[in-house]
């Protein structure tokens, strides 16, 4: 099955594409994924990129959690390219292989950590019922603070967004395969 | 109340209070999401920064903006988005009887085939499923890659402003809950 929207050639980039796919390029080391499409409308790009790259680099949620939250919005939304993308990016920052396997399998993961058990609540919560409730959220805040909680959050908000564009295009993953049953 | 009060301006650094100037910009009030996302003045200046490219600077019809705006509201039960939008949607075009039936998550009877397929291809974001062929192959006779790319971000955009707004449980201006 072709892409829905195939990558544009970049010896055809406009100077607004070079830019913006040089600013991707820059902090992921590639174009891929979601950025090939965004790249149709550059500024759009720029700005998708910098926002997933600010919550990649919190200073209040180690990128072990981070990963571990990106996973779980994929799971719960069975993004596919997502999930693909980022759990190599999980084993490297050290969130564990059952962590990862249980979360895969739709399993609630056996947590040694509690900053982990935190961000899997809060995050399984909002993507079940759409809210959080006091207690969860007065737990988030417990344990990252105020600024910690923003960026945990924002991060299911922005997973939620790249879900969505990843499933309008019907993206793949590199291999054809898919990780989520 | 609140979770999270909206800084003081008088209490912010001068990062957060340069952007907080920034983002205002066209703004009347620097309200809802963004009163949660200021507190990380970066956060917030790239979230505005997706706002910008869609909604002020897109070229989508705004009805249809305004549709998938308050589509992703009710999916969400994202009080202060519809509190915001909804007289935004009247003004734009959208007609009582659609917004009263979004409002009451009855699928509208459209009378315009274009807010019917749109209205389509975000209910199916919603729940979860990757678009159809066939409602893919109608956006992109109907609009182009160009719009339906903005059609389908914005569906995103709202769904992260949501997310953001539900965890925070954002009150909406006049504190009203807009739906039950």
């Amino acid at each position: 099955m072709p892409a829905r929207v195939p990558p544009i050639d970049p010896a055809r980039y406009t100077p607004d594409q070079q830019r913006a796919a040089a600013q991707i390029a820059g902090a992921r080391g590639n174009v891929r994924g979601p950025f090939t499409i965004w790249l149709r409308n550059p500024k759009l790009a720029e700005h998708a990129n910098q926002l997933g790259i600010i919550l990649r680099e919190s200073r209040y949620v180690e990128r072990r959690v981070f990963e571990l939250v990106v996973l779980t919005v994929c799971r719960a939304n069975s993004v596919q390219y997502a999930w693909s993308a980022h759990v190599g990016a999980a084993e490297t920052a050290g969130l564990a292989p059952e962590v990862i396997a249980a979360i895969r399998d739709n399993r609630r993961p056996d947590f040694k950590r509690d900053d982990e058990r935190v961000a899997y609540d809060v995050t399984t919560e909002i993507m079940q019922t759409r809210e959080l409730s006091q207690a969860t959220y007065d737990r988030a805040v417990a344990q990252f603070g105020v600024e910690g909680t923003v960026d945990l959050i924002s991060t299911v908000g922005y997973y939620n967004m790249v879900g969505i564009f990843l499933k309008s295009f019907d993206v793949s993953t590199p291999t054809g395969d898919r990780p989520l049953k | 109340m609140a979770r999270l009060d909206p800084l003081p301006v008088d209490q912010m650094s001068p990062k957060q209070k340069a952007i907080h100037d920034k983002v205002l910009g066209t703004r009347k009030v620097l309200g809802g999401p963004f009163s949660v996302l200021l507190r990380h003045p970066a956060l917030a200046e790239a979230a505005s920064g997706v706002v910008d490219v869609l909604r002020r600077d897109g070229k989508l019809d705004k009805r249809l903006y305004e549709l998938i705006v308050l589509t992703v509201a009710r999916h969400w039960s994202a009080h202060y988005v519809w509190a915001v939008h909804e007289p935004l949607g009247r003004s734009s075009g959208l007609s009582d009887d659609t917004i009263e039936a979004m409002r009451a998550r009855k699928k509208p009877t459209f009378s315009k085939a274009d807010e019917a397929l749109v209205f389509d291809a975000t209910t199916q974001l919603m729940g979860g499923r990757v678009l159809s062929q066939a409602t893919y192959d109608q956006l992109i006779k109907q609009f182009g890659l160009d719009l339906t790319l903005e059609i389908v971000a914005t569906a995103g955009l709202y769904s992260m402003i949501s997310t953001v707004l539900n965890g925070f449980d954002v009150p909406t201006p006049g504190g009203e809950k807009t739906f039950a």
